[in-house]
């Protein structure tokens, strides 16, 4: 019995159609959310590169005064940046785990109505959700100050490599023909 | 001594054309960092003097985090002769170099790109356990910061799954969204 069988047979009155609508405006949200958080990677860098008690006020001047040091896709957007993923209004499951002490997984909270459904867009929505990083920034920018191994160094070099990668990106989309 | 790199937005190819001599078409792609910006900045610097230095010349990312990276002391650098291989394509990487100074040719199926000071090699794709896309090979005498990948994933073993996530983010984003990451990033809670 596949997942839409088992759908219909449990009364859920679901289509397919419906199904794969659902969990293509989950996914489109999520993947919305993804580059939000692809843009927050540049305030990651500036955590990586300007760590310390001087970064707050650091932030708001090189967002506004330097544009050289911001990708160009973040350069170009006004939309503010931040390492949590976007909030939604507080569901009843949320609430009740909230009331109860216990934790929830954030993306995978709705109404216990619909959890059948969550099950059903678990997998169409297994890549979007692997990009997602629910981290507050203040918690990450603990992280990142308390950590003295090689962690930091690791971080600021995966980073070179991702900004190498922007630079390089457009000549990779077209490969050469012999 | 450390090359005199010119700007990334001026003319940088090496002076002498290696590539000819290699029976090669220049590059189509480059990235570089200008070392010459940070001359003037000690490698030893307190943490408030290099970001008074970063403001004052308004360094970009890239130029912030390759300082970070070539004055650590955590990295060993490696010394490649003109002509060594730093990498082939489709191997896994058991290694990852950051070019501190010197210049790299890299092949790959969409043709050559030219990694200067500041160029990362595999260190993505070694954490990821994924093949290089192209071959590096060195240009001339190349320096270039070590990073053994086995030590490396055993330091993110080591640290919180949360920053672990912004690892996995990263490598997701530098590799794309669809190539697999590995069970030990994990995924951040």
């Amino acid at each position: 019995m596949n997942i839409y069988e088992h759908a219909q047979s449990r009364g859920m009155g679901l289509t397919l159609e419906s199904v794969l609508r659902k969990a293509q405006d989950r996914s489109h949200s999520l993947r919305k959310q993804s580059s939000e958080v692809a843009v927050s990677l540049e305030q990651l860098i500036r955590l990586m590169v300007a760590p310390g008690p001087a970064l707050d006020a650091a932030l708001p001047k090189l967002r506004s005064q330097s544009p050289a040091f911001l990708p160009k896709a973040l350069a170009e957007t006004d939309q503010p940046i931040s390492l949590s993923a976007p909030t939604a209004p507080e569901t009843a499951t949320e609430a009740h785990a909230r009331k109860e002490g216990t934790s929830i997984d954030p993306l995978a909270a709705e109404s216990s109505n619909d959890s059948h459904q969550e099950a059903l867009e678990t997998a169409a929505l297994a890549d979007a959700r692997q990009a997602v990083l629910l981290l507050p920034e203040e918690e990450l920018r603990r992280l990142i100050e308390s950590e003295s191994g090689m962690a930091k160094p690791l971080m600021q070099a995966l980073l070179l490599q991702y900004c190498q990668s922007q630079t390089e990106a457009p000549a990779k989309q077209e490969p050469q023909r012999p | 001594m450390p090359r005199n790199t010119p700007n990334p937005t001026s003319d940088s190819r090496p002076q002498a054309d290696p590539f000819k001599a290699m029976g090669i078409s220049p590059p189509s792609r480059l990235f570089r960092i200008d070392r010459s910006l940070l001359q003037g900045l000690s490698p030893r610097a307190l943490s408030h003097e290099r970001e008074a230095y970063f403001e004052d010349r308004q360094l970009s990312a890239a130029e912030r985090l390759f300082y970070q990276v070539w004055t650590s002391e955590g990295f060993q650098t490696v010394v490649f002769r003109k002509g060594q291989w730093l990498g082939h394509a489709d191997d896994i990487p058991a290694a990852a170099y950051v070019v501190t100074s010197g210049d790299v040719l890299a092949k790959g199926p969409w043709g050559s790109g030219q990694l200067g000071p500041g160029g990362v090699i595999g260190l993505a794709e070694g954490l990821c356990d994924q093949p290089l896309q192209e071959s590096f090979q060195s240009l001339g005498v190349v320096n270039a910061k070590l990073i053994p990948i086995d030590s490396a994933i055993r330091e993110l073993q080591r640290i919180k799954p949360s920053l672990r996530g912004a690892f996995r983010i990263t490598i997701s984003k530098i590799l794309g969204d669809d190539v697999p990451v590995p069970a030990w990033l994990g995924a951040a809670r």
